[in-house]
């Protein structure tokens, strides 16, 4: 009888292993290092200033807000557009169509963020695509009054890369859950008078709560903390926080990785929290309940 | 009205990749012009056959998504059948937290994960970027089983045992095909995260390895339009290849779903 008790304990080892050694042993890492204890630097003792001086850096709050207004922006656009396509999905009953759009949206799943980022220069540039069409319309006179839309301050590309790479994964995610729910509900509702709008509304949403909750949750923290997109389609100020402390990572002066270890910390534990408060939010606007 | 929604929506996602294709095989395009002029294949040229890292830097991606794909696999099936059926201390803990990694922001998980991987001296090695990598992929994969082993009829494996199976026929004989479709998704996703990802191969991999994303990056970043065209094809008919050939195995395996989901 004991030896059946070990079982679960050996198959959950690696999983705890892995996540023990590298998010936790991770985690202690970057704290030992950001308050100041780095031996083979010569420094040695604890201390918080360094926490106190990424703070206090005047691009600190301003990359953070950026970064949430990035993550929220994208993840919101994504889920609604998600939800909608996938509602639209289920409820419609031509079967090629559905067989086109599930091999779209998947498409649009494999193709890699670098890639996106590709997309998005050939698009939004100001010799892009759409500059090009609006000029043989004659909406524009030459390349540069043409918005700037990648590279800029609204980060209209960096949003526009995670809704191209986001919806497709709360679509599908969802579209699988919403395709068990059944016409039945449907069906009564739509007899006692209820238009597509409030179906959506009052049946598949709750019925799906969870998995949107999932889903969206996921696309915010990956926008939060993405580097590549955030890095190559940043405007010059304000820039992400993951693409601020990229560039601290890299800096030749190696003094400055106190800080950048605490500001590792701060987007790890902030980051965390504002992921954690996102989706209590979310499921709270779904459900009605936490 | 919802056709033409769905319709639009499936255009919008394919439309780019028209205009790369076009991009990978036409030279000229000055700014006014729509679509790419003059036909050319020196940009299949230069990014395939001309570049000494392409076929070095394709076989690591491949190698290092396969192993990320099959200790993904094993890591999820073991832990996803502990927590549907068995009982443990802790199991709240561990249903709460497998899916941590993917809340947590990528830069500050990695820069972690590299502080790690110095101490354990696995930096610009192979398994320290498949370990790196199974971090994020894991989670989809207990995912995955999770919900297939809830739908396994638990008669199913209680008449195996009153018939005498050893553990390991039953593991073999009945769980495993059952769970076969989820273990081609699991690993065709562990897969493709694994191709796809480029941060963490590049932080732990130190440009020691080089994949087929790392490799591709500096021409995202210079802005070299042809050869990052031909290279983005390249890329993305494999995912799709890895895709299309997970469904065709799955559908094979079909027939048992009637078992499934009771």
């Amino acid at each position: 009888m004991a030896h059946k008790k070990i079982i679960p304990y050996l198959l959950i080892l690696p999983i705890v292993l892995l996540y023990g050694v590298f998010i936790g042993g991770g985690l202690v890492g970057i704290i030992q290092e950001s308050l100041g204890h780095i031996p083979i630097l010569g420094l040695k003792g604890f201390t918080i200033e360094y926490y106190s001086t990424a703070i206090s850096q005047n691009y600190f709050l301003k990359s953070l807000l950026y970064s949430i207004y990035i993550a929220f922006t994208a993840a919101v656009i994504a889920t609604v557009l998600g939800v909608v396509i996938a509602y639209a999905f289920v409820t419609c009953e031509n079967e090629m169509v559905q067989r086109v759009v599930k091999r779209a949206l998947q498409f649009g799943l494999i193709i890699p963020y670098l890639y996106g980022v590709f997309l998005a220069m050939i698009l939004f540039n100001q010799t892009g695509f759409f500059a090009r069409i609006a000029y043989s319309v004659g909406a524009i006179g030459e390349p540069a009054s043409f918005p700037e839309l990648i590279f800029d301050r609204k980060a209209v590309g960096i949003i526009w890369v995670f809704v191209f790479k986001g919806t497709p994964f709360v679509s599908l995610f969802v579209m699988n859950v919403m395709g068990r729910i059944g016409n039945t509900y449907g069906d009564v509702a739509k007899s006692l008078g209820s238009g597509s709008l409030t179906i959506l509304r009052k049946i598949y949403i709750p019925l799906a709560s969870n998995s949107i909750v999932w889903a969206s949750s996921i696309i915010f923290a990956y926008a939060l903390g993405s580097f590549e997109v955030n890095y190559l389609l940043t405007s010059i100020s304000p820039v992400p926080l993951s693409a601020k402390l990229y560039s601290l990572f890299i800096h030749p002066d190696l003094t400055v990785i106190p800080q950048t270890m605490a500001l590792s910390v701060i987007l790890f534990i902030i980051g965390g929290s504002v992921v954690g408060l996102y989706s209590v939010l979310l499921s709270f606007l779904l459900k009605g309940r936490i | 009205m919802k056709k033409t929604i769905l319709v639009f929506i499936s255009l919008i996602m394919i439309f780019p990749m028209l205009i790369v294709l076009l991009l990978s095989m036409f030279s000229y395009y000055r700014f006014p012009l729509i679509l790419p002029q003059h036909f050319t294949n020196t940009f299949w040229k230069t990014a395939v056959v001309e570049n000494p890292l392409f076929v070095s830097s394709l076989a690591n991606s491949i190698v290092l998504a396969t192993c990320n794909g099959i200790c993904s696999t094993v890591v999820g099936i073991m832990t996803a059948r502990a927590l549907v059926r068995h009982e443990f201390m802790g199991k709240r803990v561990v249903r709460m937290f497998f899916t941590l990694p993917l809340f947590i922001p990528a830069m500050a998980l990695f820069l972690g994960v590299h502080s790690v991987m110095i101490r354990l001296q696995l930096m610009n090695h192979c398994s320290g970027i498949i370990l790196a990598h199974m971090l994020i992929s894991v989670p989809y994969g207990i995912n995955i089983f999770i919900s297939f082993f809830q739908g396994i009829n638990r008669d199913m494996e209680d008449v195996g045992k009153t018939l005498g199976c050893t553990p390991i026929t039953l593991f073999s004989r009945i769980v495993l095909p059952l769970i076969m479709p989820g273990i081609y998704l699991s690993f065709s996703i562990s897969f493709l995260i694994s191709f796809t990802e480029y941060f963490s191969t590049f932080l732990i991999g130190g440009g020691n390895i080089i994949t087929f994303s790392t490799m591709m990056y500096p021409y995202v970043h210079n802005g070299d339009l042809g050869n990052g065209a031909v290279l983005g094809i390249i890329f993305i008919s494999i995912n799709v290849g890895i895709f299309y050939l997970t469904e065709y195995l799955s559908r094979k395996k079909l027939k048992i779903d009637s078992y499934l989901f009771e």
